[in-house]
């Protein structure tokens, strides 16, 4: 049983989760990580703090380098990408729309 | 006869950028890569757009949207695990996802507010080291090499920072 109230545990699983991140997991690493991630509800929620914290720092970083709008950025992406795709009510494969972005 | 509303380009687009950042942070949950997940990102806006007459309401698109996003997740999981066998599992991202699913109505906006302000109570040479880290291609080495700190001592002093941070945040959302 994990015991996330001790902080060397917390810091050994963040450091796996970064492991994780940057695909650095050896094989019994990696199965460790699913296994926990599979059987404790609290690692769960440990990794997706992991997470939230990761894609916040990101936005922030990315406003603070001051290379973008992104409100402006993201509405053209999202602009960029539908603008050539016919819109039908038939049943379609996913793919061919994964196909059709990426320009 | 066909009953189904029609919704414009242009309302789309709209109604798909409020709903982004919560949909990328729900994304990035189970996908790690920053690239990879903007590349889900983006066919779900595609097959979002492509199959809109299946929208039954407008009121209804934010649930609409998760779900074709947890199918383009899955896929990507099962595609990924085959790829490299290092990489979560489908089960382990099936039992992320689940559980995320029912918090979907957290605000990002006040998770990004809360971040702010724990990130503002760390010293200048630390935040400027996480904020550093998370542009993108920046891995832990060059974070090293830059302030002259051992590989291994940038990871252990990162990762105190997170818990730093998780704690923190904690605390606001507790308090709030």
């Amino acid at each position: 049983m994990t015991n996330l109230d001790k902080p060397q545990t917390k810091l050994e699983l963040l450091a796996l989760f970064g492991k994780s991140r940057d695909e650095e997991l050896n094989l019994a690493e990696a199965e460790l990580l699913n296994k926990l991630l599979i059987s404790d509800s609290r690692i769960r929620g440990l990794y997706r703090g992991f997470a939230a914290i990761e894609s916040g720092l990101e936005e922030i970083a990315q406003l603070q380098s001051g290379k973008k709008n992104a409100t402006d950025a993201n509405m053209s992406v999202i602009h960029d990408t539908i603008s050539d795709i016919p819109v039908t009510d038939q049943p379609q494969t996913s793919d061919s729309a994964s196909n059709r972005r990426k320009k | 006869m066909n009953n189904a509303p029609q919704y414009t380009q242009k309302w789309f687009e709209q109604a798909y950028l409020a709903v982004r950042p919560k949909l990328r942070a729900f994304i990035r949950s189970v996908i790690f890569s920053a690239e990879d997940s903007e590349d889900v990102l983006q066919e779900v806006a595609a097959i979002a757009w492509e199959k809109i007459e299946k929208l039954r309401s407008k009121e209804q698109f934010q649930p609409w949207l998760f779900g074709i996003a947890k199918n383009r997740v899955m896929k990507y999981c099962t595609k990924i695990s085959k790829q490299r066998s290092r990489s979560l599992s489908p089960e382990a991202m099936e039992a992320l996802w689940s559980e995320r699913a029912v918090s979907v109505e957290v605000s990002q906006e006040s998770l990004l507010d809360a971040l702010q302000n724990c990130l503002s109570k760390l010293s200048a040479e630390n935040q400027s080291i996480l904020l550093e880290r998370h542009q993108p291609s920046v891995t832990n080495r060059m974070i090293a090499e830059k302030h002259g700190f051992s590989e291994s001592k940038t990871s252990r002093l990162i990762n105190t920072l997170y818990a730093d941070l998780m704690k923190c945040i904690h605390n606001i959302q507790e308090n709030s």
